[in-house]
């Protein structure tokens, strides 16, 4: 891995409720990132994405453990002048328009003067708030205050970018636009920490993923490694198969469905299916996605 | 507006300057509580002077009218002043650092402190210059129904109310971020409000428990307006406008010890906060 940017060691955090009950929203918690990478954290809600990036933040604390960004103290302010972050939830002083909110951040990020204005100029830009930063934030749509929160996000150049949730609700252009930013930012070495439900975002912008279950990190890696080439072959069938029970069979609005693990359990199918004169409609490979490895290792109802 | 352009600015800065400007407040508070206390007749000594609200000028009609408009709208103004700018004081500063907004400010690089110091500090500057203009308007109004010379002294009382007003929205709105964040800091607080400074109060009965009593009517009378402005119309329930306790010389280093500490306090607990 290049150069660790984000280390995690054995990080714990306990939410103390009362003297009865405790919710441990992270349980043992190690992971790292490197500069320049891609990295999502998935997991159910409640699975501890945002703690984790909170204490990240410097804006909770563990109650065990150890975190360091770029070698550093979470709330180092050094550190924080290389931070872009856009929360979960946006929110801004309603009363401020959408250039105004970036002029403040700007400034509290260390930007000044000209290369302020040229700053702003380029993020109105680049999120297409150029309609709209002359109006209040109080009136934005959703979709414009995700845009604006990125904008807020990026306009310092940060080295290191937390994005949570960036793509809820954008319409399908905008979610292009927020993958072609993440990959552009990280072409140029910023490295990017993402939480996301949206699995088929993920899959087309991360490097690396971990998937966080009930607190605990079940299991990371990149992409390649963990959604590997071999296939899976889909076999469609007009009538209902009675074939030997080591096959997955779905029923289907317009057959059933037969799954082949790879291309010498896909051959075998083949011959008893001939033997058994059941006519194949069609064959058709499917890879795995992450949405097959995200249950995986979290369970369909998410009881792994 | 003005609040984010000091809170640029002094974020932006340092702790420092963000302190600096929060003692200058402070100071400010400080001096209107001494210099009101000391004048607090001042104002209704000067109408009395010019008879105004004297009850041979309003035998006449219409001057019985416009006195009893006055009236009623200093009343109105009161509760507005109390109530509307003390809980909005509060509740601005505090929403600005409500999370889902302070979030975004303090992974800046900025530190807990300056945040919340720059935050108190700019909140009371904007309110107080808000309080400003709203006592010229109202001595405007007041000095054109009556063609009274009355527009100096009302400012200045309105003024000094101004800061008086800051220091008491500051106590406030640091108490409910300590109940907030750090319950056993607030424990100490209250303690030594009720208990210690109570017990040394001059105005307090001798033994303790009336000392405690003593004090904790004295902070309810300092958020609530007299019961007497409910009902009578008075020349002193017009012009009383001074929170119903003015300070002494040790009662007022009490408070001043208190203003600190609980600030002290109320940045201890903010940088522990978790948002």
């Amino acid at each position: 891995m290049s150069d660790v940017v984000i280390k995690v060691e054995n990080v714990t955090k306990i939410y103390q409720q009362n003297r009865a009950s405790q919710i441990v929203a992270l349980d043992n918690v190690s992971l790292s990132v490197g500069s320049g990478e891609v990295f999502a954290l998935l997991g159910l809600n409640g699975a501890g994405k945002t703690t984790l990036v909170k204490i990240l933040l410097g804006l909770r604390f563990p109650t065990k453990g150890s975190v360091s960004v770029m070698r550093e103290a979470p709330l180092n302010s050094a550190v924080k002048r290389n931070i872009g972050y856009l929360p979960e939830t946006v929110e801004f002083p309603g009363d401020m328009n959408g250039k105004d909110v970036l002029r403040l951040y700007g400034l509290i990020s260390g930007l000044s003067g000209k290369e302020l204005e040229k700053r702003i100029g380029e993020v109105i830009d680049l999120l297409d708030l150029e309609g709209v930063w002359q109006r209040k934030v109080k009136t934005y749509s959703k979709g414009m205050l995700v845009r604006l929160g990125l904008a807020q996000a990026v306009i310092h150049n940060p080295k290191l970018l937390f994005l949570d949730e960036p793509t809820e609700g954008l319409d399908p252009s905008g979610r292009r636009k927020v993958r072609n930013l993440i990959r552009e930012l990280a072409a140029d070495s910023c490295t990017v920490f993402l939480n996301s439900h949206t699995l088929s975002e993920v899959e087309m912008v991360a490097d690396r993923i971990g998937i966080l279950h009930k607190g605990k990190l079940v299991v990371t890696g990149g992409l390649t490694e963990l959604m590997p080439d071999n296939q899976q072959y889909f076999v469609l069938v007009g009538q209902q198969p009675e074939l030997a029970k080591n096959y997955r069979v779905e029923k289907r609005p317009d057959g059933w469905q037969l799954v082949a693990r790879d291309g010498q359990e896909l051959a075998r199918l083949l011959e008893e299916l001939r033997s058994a004169q059941i006519v194949v409609q069609s064959i058709y490979p499917a890879k795995t996605t992450l949405e097959d490895v995200f249950f995986k290792y979290v369970g369909e109802g998410g009881d792994a | 507006m003005l609040n984010m352009a000091l809170l640029m600015y002094v974020v932006r800065r340092n702790f420092t300057s963000a302190a600096m400007l929060f003692l200058i407040i402070l100071e400010l508070s400080v001096v209107g509580i001494i210099v009101f206390g000391v004048h607090v007749n001042y104002v209704d000594g000067v109408l009395t002077e010019f008879r105004f609200f004297n009850h041979d000028v309003m035998e006449s009609g219409y001057a019985y009218f416009t006195g009893i408009f006055l009236k009623s709208l200093a009343v109105v103004i009161h509760y507005f002043v109390v109530f509307f700018f003390l809980a909005g004081f509060s509740s601005l500063a505090y929403e600005f650092l409500e999370s889902r907004k302070t979030e975004l400010l303090l992974v800046r690089p900025v530190t807990r402190a300056g945040l919340f110091v720059s935050t108190l500090s700019g909140t009371a500057v904007s309110l107080a210059l808000n309080l400003l203009v709203f006592a010229a308007l109202l001595a405007g109004i007041v000095s054109a129904k009556t063609g009274s010379m009355v527009l100096g002294p009302f400012v200045y009382g309105s003024t000094l109310f101004a800061l008086e007003l800051m220091l008491y929205a500051g106590i406030t709105w640091s108490l409910v971020l300590l109940l907030e964040s750090s319950t056993w800091s607030t424990g100490i607080m209250i303690v030594y409000y009720l208990l210690v400074d109570g017990m040394l109060s001059r105005r307090a009965s001798p033994d303790l428990f009336g000392g405690v009593v003593a004090r904790f009517v004295s902070v309810l009378r300092t958020v609530l307006p007299h019961p007497t402005q409910l009902t009578a119309l008075s020349t002193e329930a017009f012009f009383d406008l001074s929170p119903p306790f003015s300070y002494t010389g040790s009662e007022f280093v009490r408070a001043l010890i208190f203003c600190l500490l609980l600030t002290a306090f109320s940045i201890r607990g903010f940088r522990k906060k978790e948002f």
